[in-house]
Order: C-alpha cells, then structure tokens, then sequence
C-alpha cells in the first residue's frame, strides 16, 4: 500500500480523532481494531473495540479524543524482515490481533497487515 | 464530647504525592487515637491519567472526597483555573469530614490552595517535604505553603535552614528525613521477575527509565528541549521505558514528542503504580529525565540517574546524580557516563541524602502530639 492509500483506509485513523471516528473505522473494517498514526505518519498506536467499550462503560463520550485511549506499544513489524512470516507467526500465536502495522527504523507506518478472514478463528 | 479520634484530612493530587502520604496512612491507622480521609483531586481522578484514584482503593484507603477540578487544555490558563474549582469546593468538604488537621505535602497547586483553606479556617495545617528547592512554579509554591502551614516537615536539615531563614518559628519546624522513602527500605517494591515480565524487558540486556516532566516556566521551550532530549535518548539501542504523567500544561506536546521520536526499542506507559515505579528503579541501569524521584529516590537503589535541566536545580544531590543541560550531546554524555562500569562500582558508596526511610512514624507521632490551640494556629515571624 502507498501512503496516500493508507491514509484513505479504514484500518487508519489520525491521533486527533475521537472515538466516533475511531468506532466507524473499526465497523467500516471490520477487524475489531484501527491503527493510530500522527500526521508524520509515525506510529501511535492500535485502538480497538475492548478499548472503547472500556471508557464507554465508564460514561465517557463518544465526542472525547482517542488520544489517551490509545494503546502506545502495540505489536508492529519491522519492514526489513520477512514481513508476512513474522506476521503468520504472531498471527498464530495472540488470536486477538487481526492487523498488523508494518514500521520503517524511524517509526513511520509503511504498510499494513491484515490477517487472512479464512485464518481467523 | 468524650475521646473524638484527632481526624486528619490529607491531600492527594499526583501519583509522585501519593508515595509521601501512603506509609504515613499506614502509620495513622496503626494508632487508635487517630482517624484520617483521604481527599483526592487533580490526576488522580482523571481517566485520562490512568484514575489513579482506583489504585488508592485499591489500597484500602479511605477517600472521604474526590474533587473533580482539572480543566482540558492543560495550558496555563487552564492550570490556573482548575485551582480555583479545587479551592472553591475544599471548604465544605473539611467541614462536613469534621477535620482537626490537614496534611499537605510537595509543591503542587492543589497542595497550596488547601494550605490557604486550612489557614483561613484555623485548622492546623503540616506539610511534607517543606523546604526543599524545586526549579519552576512548583518551587514557589512550595515556599508560599510554608506561609500557610503549621507544622513544617524537613527530609535533611539542607531544608531546615531554608525554612528557618523564611522566619518560621522553630517550634515548628522538624527535620524527619523524606516519607516515600519508608516504603522502598520497607521493601514496597514490586519484585524483579515481575517487572521484567510486565514491561516486557529482558534481563539479559542493559535498560533505561525515562520520566520527564514539562517545566511551566520553560513551556514555550518545552519542544525545542524535547527536540535535544529525545534524540539523545534514542542514540541509545537500551529497551527503555518511557513513563506518561502530569497534567501539567504541556504534558500533550511531552506525548506527542515522545511519539515522534519513539523507536522500536522504547516502550510507553502512563500511571505506572508506585511499587511498580520503585521496582523499574531497581532493575535498569540508569533514570533519565527531570522527575525529582532520580534525586530523591533513586539513591536509595544506587541508581545512577541523569538529571536534565532546571526543574529540580538546586536540589541536594547523590552522588547517584549526572546534571545535564538541554544539549543532546551533554545529555548523550550523560547517559554514556552513568552507564560505564566506572560510574557503576562508585555505585556502592551511594547514600541517601533524604533520609533512613523512618519518617512517616516520626511525622504521625508530632501530628498525635500536637496540641491544637492558639499557639499552634497563629503564627509569628522570627524577623
């Protein structure tokens, strides 16, 4: 993927983004979590549905920013490995995580990895 | 009225506050005669700050009030204002507790605004860790609480004198080393292995603490200093662990600098629970950063820590302590010199200038004997 497709994609969101936009893009993609970036496209982190149920609950609005919601060390691949072995290999082992974000030395998002709908359990 | 337990109202605002207060709790509720309520406020009833208000009940600590007063924005505008909300519902809240003492303690706003109200309603106010030097507002705050406050507690006698020299009487003033040191010696500490396991740190391999704070009259600053600051931290290949707090006005910019420069190797977290702070500290082999916990604390682990910039200036220091300016080649230096074997073995000879870790049940038994009357409550000053 190119940037300006990541940018357009619904498995991405900015970090100034509030949890509505979040909870669209997760519907609209349906793999249970988004990517956070910034503008520079640095990695932010992953914001998914549990995360949002959790200060749902807590009677917090849908109007409020991700940004503190955002889980900050999510699992991310490195770009000069084989990307798509180091992502079957998490993908089998934590079954809760259905994208994967695919970072460059400097933190900056290259691409994403989706884990193949046959896959999921 | 027959043998009314003495009630003590303490203010709790930050995580960094909570370590003072917690083994004084502790020695409170080891003593019939006294009775306290925590009112807790600030970051510790803010989710966005990790609600650090749930690991105190957790603790089983009483929390007689939360005072929700932090307006978003975090700018100095918004600092200022929030004080004015906590000030505005405290009163009430002492009166309905039935308070006879009030604790207040460090050098943040909230701790200042309750000094007033306790001054204004001649309830006798202590405070911890008086005396001491901090480098921005906070350390002005700090010395206007002495103003205010009844009873001074000192960590070394370095602060003693600076409260003497304010005119304090010294009928009030004692030196009892500094309170969150109580809990580390007392081994409050969250073991090793689970450390390594919850920060998903290696053993095996050297790591950094990295815990910065914006400086309020630095803020226009704050991200050219974060653009010398966290280049240098990121020269390093160490897995670091870079530690959110504050709702200081700046602390989104420290977020978002950190994200920009964040590498695979760093790992963030916000909130960390105090005995998980006390363990990280006895497992890495360096704390970089302004956090005061690298001047106070630190020592107690023999933990070399490199002190960047004016927050905590003109602290007593270890030998533990590396000061650097906002330069990214000092503060690389820095970090190179804390962490060369030489700086380590001198290591062993590290002693804690803020005190044996004794102090709470010195505090507690003043606070228990202090006899509340106009000799307490109105205060003279010695020039």
């Amino acid at each position: 993927m190119k940037n300006e497709d990541l940018k357009s994609s619904n498995l991405i969101i900015n970090k100034e983004a509030i949890i509505k936009d979040a909870m669209t893009a997760i519907n609209d993609n349906q793999r249970g979590a988004v990517i956070v970036i910034d503008d520079n496209f640095n990695l932010v982190g992953v914001i998914s549905d549990g995360d949002i149920r959790r200060v749902l609950i807590k009677d917090r609005e849908v109007y409020s920013q991700i940004s503190d919601i955002v889980n900050l060390n999510p699992t991310s691949v490195k770009e000069d490995v084989n990307k798509q072995a180091v992502a079957d290999k998490i993908f089998t082992e934590s079954q809760d995580i259905n994208i994967l974000p695919v970072v460059n030395e400097n933190n900056v998002v290259v691409d994403i990895i989706i884990r193949d709908p046959e896959k999921r359990k | 009225m027959e043998n009314k337990k003495r009630k003590i109202a303490i203010i709790a605002g930050s995580r960094g506050e909570y370590g003072y207060i917690r083994p004084i709790i502790r020695e409170i509720e080891k003593d019939p005669d006294l009775d306290y309520g925590l009112i807790a406020t600030n970051m510790h009833v803010l989710d966005s700050f990790g609600s650090s208000v749930d690991e105190i009940k957790k603790d089983k600590i009483k929390v007689f009030g939360e005072i929700h007063n932090t307006f978003d924005g975090y700018t100095h505008l918004t600092m200022a204002k929030s004080l004015s909300v906590f000030m505005l519902q405290l009163p009430e809240i002492l009166k309905q507790m039935e308070t006879d003492m009030i604790i207040v303690s460090g050098d943040r706003g909230e701790q200042l605004m309750a000094s007033i109200v306790g001054a204004y309603m001649y309830i006798p106010v202590a405070h911890i860790q008086a005396g001491e030097v901090s480098g921005n507002i906070d350390g002005v705050t700090r010395h206007a609480i002495t103003k205010f406050a009844h009873l001074h507690f000192a960590a070394n006698q370095d602060a003693t004198d600076r409260i003497l020299k304010m005119g304090e009487e010294p009928q009030r003033v004692y030196t009892v080393g500094a309170p969150q040191l109580d809990e580390l010696t007392q081994g409050f500490v969250t073991p090793s292995e689970k450390i390594y396991q919850k920060f998903s740190l290696s053993k095996e391999k050297p790591s950094i603490l990295f815990a910065f704070h914006s400086v309020t009259e630095e803020l226009d600053y704050l991200e050219k200093h974060l653009d010398e600051v966290l280049p240098a931290l990121s020269q390093f290949p160490h897995q670091t662990v870079m530690i959110l707090n504050n709702s200081d006005a700046g602390s989104k910019i420290v977020r978002r600098k950190i994200i920009e420069y964040k590498r695979p190797q760093m790992k963030i977290y916000k909130n960390v629970p105090r005995q998980d702070y006390a363990g990280l500290m006895n497992v890495v082999d360096v704390i970089v950063g302004n956090s005061s916990s690298g001047i106070l604390e630190a020592p107690t682990f023999k933990l070399p820590a490199v002190n960047i910039g004016n927050r905590e200036k003109g602290r007593l220091q270890g030998i533990n302590v590396i000061n650097a300016d906002y330069n990214r080649d000092d503060i690389f230096q820095a970090i190179n010199k804390a962490l060369s074997p030489e700086f380590k073995a001198n290591m062993q000879h590290c002693v804690n200038p803020y005190g044996d870790g004794r102090s709470a049940e010195r505090i507690v038994k003043i606070l228990k004997e202090a006899i509340i009357n106009d000799k307490l409550l109105v205060k003279k000053l010695t020039y």
